[in-house]
């Protein structure tokens, strides 16, 4: 009875043990990967933000475009630091995957080449939602300050619609480079655009077309008082 | 970019004429109505004033549709009886070609200094085509003080209503003192008079394909001369009439095509004027007279309206721009009553000063950053309206030369403000 518990019980200790020490090695090389890949990342992290201030890199940050682009995007920290964050999570996700090549190349296999096989698209799309928002601030603030100058109303909100579509634009055109809802972004564009100036059409041509007369005739009355204005700027 | 901006049978033709004293260019494009006057003034110029020397009127068209080429062409000379002439007006030979180039008034100058270079002359004048307040008299005040006073640079005078002229009177007049020293009245006139020397230097200078070809060539003109070092002067022409500038072309382009040139400019010759205090008087020709002062037809509060949808609506630019002190109190002018409506002129150099500083380090895209001035501006004309309203010629000089003295004095503060890119509040 005592020698059955004692192998009942025994044995599979034993091959549990057996099998940890087995393994412990594996364990111990993916912990030693992991504490020195991060400690490494953030060491890596900090000499870059570090040179990075030395060189006077968050001048940049000053420049308005960059300024108005991280006051959008809530981004509080300088530029150094946020390229020290990119590079830290770069070196942390190397370091997963250099942990994980410990323990099954083969999975590795497969999640770096998914990873290798996506890259492409997943660059392409980043870079189409930067030159969007690129191209989206440069016409926004365009049409502004032409607003502004013509003397139109609303000046702001006209900026803010031209962003809102522009930006739409290159967001479905990043979607579809990734391959989320080919269609559906193009739709929803399409809705936005053509529901935009039919609505735009309807508020101002049913339910505002005294304010349309109203505006309309404003528009020129000014345009004949500035005829009328014989100043000459140059 | 071609090196030449003539062609080939055009060059032969120049070579045909061997050489020449004066040579008259005309620049044009669509001109028909009013070239005629033009080259009637110009050709009786030469003989009333210049009736030994050998002179050439040059056209150079920049492809006009209307025929303008051809009233040139087919141009009699003016009456010699009304002009109290003794001799008969001879025309003097012409030279009308299209130019080569980029399309704008700079490649149609170019083209006239080629040409006078080529014919070797001691005296230029360009003046406008469409032009109908010239004389003959222009051409003597424009040409005489290179032949007989050895000037190199001859700028007009203008007599002008105490409302015209306000991007001039506001900005390039006071700039062009405060940083070169020397006091052009209308360093953008249009119409000017150089020596067959400085048509060479200006050819010398590599900008045919930049904004100096379009646009941009009345103030490269004068600020080249100035750096260059040439004789400088001013003759009075008395008052400008011409044909009104394209009526759709927006105030906001206008601004922006003058001060971006003239910005240009500072940054090219940043060397030459940094230690350049105070300003001298330039020679002056030509008989003074002053205009009439009616009334002109100004809408004041739309000028107000826009400055304060401006500073509104476009603080988040201004804020890249401006100092804090400066948006302050631009902020501060834009809640007030439009009565006590007024920008002072300490207020308005620094706007500019500052202006010029961001544009110099790329605060913004140049296009942007020159289109933002436009509500500032107006401010400052809807205070000049209001300030010179009860003004007589003497004192809208007197108020300008203060308005120029402030620029003087702060320019030691905007010279380190060119250095360190940012002004102190």
């Amino acid at each position: 009875m005592t020698a059955i518990v004692a192998v009942a019980t025994w044995a599979p200790l034993q091959h549990f043990l057996e099998r940890t020490v087995s393994v412990f090695p594996v364990l111990l090389a993916v912990l030693v990967v992991l504490v020195v890949g991060v400690a490494l990342s953030w060491l890596l992290a900090w000499v870059v933000r570090t040179a990075l201030e030395r060189l006077g890199f968050d001048h940049v940050s000053r420049r308005p475009e960059i300024a108005d682009a991280l006051r959008r995007t809530s981004l509080r920290q300088s530029p150094s630091v946020l390229v020290g964050q990119v590079v830290r999570w770069v070196g942390v996700v190397l370091t997963l995957v250099g942990a994980l090549s410990i323990l099954s190349a083969e999975a590795t296999d497969v999640v770096l080449a998914s990873l290798v096989r996506y890259m492409p698209r997943l660059a392409a799309g980043l870079l189409l939602l930067v030159l969007g928002y690129a191209i989206s601030t440069f016409v926004a603030r365009s049409v502004l300050i032409w607003a502004v100058n013509s003397r139109l109303q609303g000046a702001r909100w006209l900026a803010a619609g031209v962003r809102l579509l522009v930006g739409i634009f290159f967001l479905a055109l990043a979607l579809e480079n990734l391959g989320f809802g080919r269609d559906i972004a193009l739709v929803v564009l399409a809705i936005l655009l053509g529901g935009g100036v039919f609505a735009t059409a309807l508020a101002f041509g049913l339910a505002g077309k005294d304010l349309a007369r109203e505006s309309l005739e404003r528009m020129m009355r000014e345009a004949r008082e500035e005829d009328r204005d014989s100043l000459s700027h140059l | 970019m071609p090196s030449s901006a003539l062609r080939d049978e055009v060059l032969r033709h120049i070579e045909s004429l061997g050489t020449a004293e004066i040579v008259v260019g005309i620049p044009s494009y669509n001109n028909a109505r009013t070239i005629g006057h033009v080259v009637r003034a110009v050709t009786t110029g030469l003989a009333k004033y210049f009736p030994d020397r050998r002179a050439v009127l040059v056209n150079s068209d920049g492809g006009s549709s209307d025929g303008t080429p051809d009233v040139v062409a087919s141009t009699e000379a003016g009456a010699t009886k009304a002009l109290l002439l003794r001799q008969s007006v001879r025309p003097p030979p012409r030279v009308i070609t299209p130019y080569q180039g980029i399309p704008g008034k700079g490649s149609a100058i170019r083209a006239i200094f080629e040409i006078a270079t080529r014919l070797d002359a001691c005296a230029c004048a360009v003046v406008d085509s469409d032009l109908r307040s010239i004389t003959p008299e222009w051409i003597e005040l424009l040409v005489g003080p290179v032949l007989h006073e050895g000037f190199d640079y001859v700028c007009p005078l203008y007599a002008r209503h105490k409302y015209d002229g306000t991007i001039t009177n506001a900005i390039v007049y006071p700039l062009v003192r405060s940083i070169y020293g020397r006091r052009i009245r209308q360093p953008i006139g249009g119409d000017f008079g150089f020596s067959g020397g400085l048509a060479g230097h200006f050819l010398t200078h590599n900008v045919w394909d930049s904004d100096v070809a379009r646009f941009g060539v009345d103030i490269w003109m004068t600020t080249t001369a100035l750096v260059g070092d040439f004789r400088v002067c001013q003759a009075h022409l008395g008052s400008k009439i011409h044909d009104a500038k394209d009526p759709g072309a927006h105030l906001s382009e206008m601004l922006a095509q003058v001060t971006g040139s003239l910005f240009q400019q500072l940054a090219v010759h940043e060397a030459r004027w940094k230690e350049v205090r105070g300003s001298e008087p330039v020679p002056e020709f030509g008989f003074h007279y002053e205009t009439g002062l009616e009334p002109v037809p100004v809408n004041v509060p739309r000028m107000v309206h826009v400055f304060r949808q401006g500073v509104h609506e476009l603080a988040g630019l201004y804020t890249a721009l401006l100092s804090p002190g400066t948006l302050a109190r631009c902020e501060t002018l834009a809640r007030g009553d439009e009565t006590d409506f007024r920008m002072p002129g300490d207020l308005w150099v620094r706007v500019v000063y500052e202006y010029a500083v961001a544009y110099r380090w790329k605060r913004l895209n140049p296009e942007h950053l020159l289109r933002t001035l436009t509500p500032l501006y107006l401010a400052r004309t809807a205070s000049w309206m209001k300030e010179a309203a009860n003004y007589g010629a003497s004192e809208v000089e007197g108020a300008l030369e203060e308005l120029c003295l402030d620029f003087e004095a702060l320019k030691p503060a905007f010279v380190e403000a060119w250095r360190e890119g940012r002004f102190p509040s």
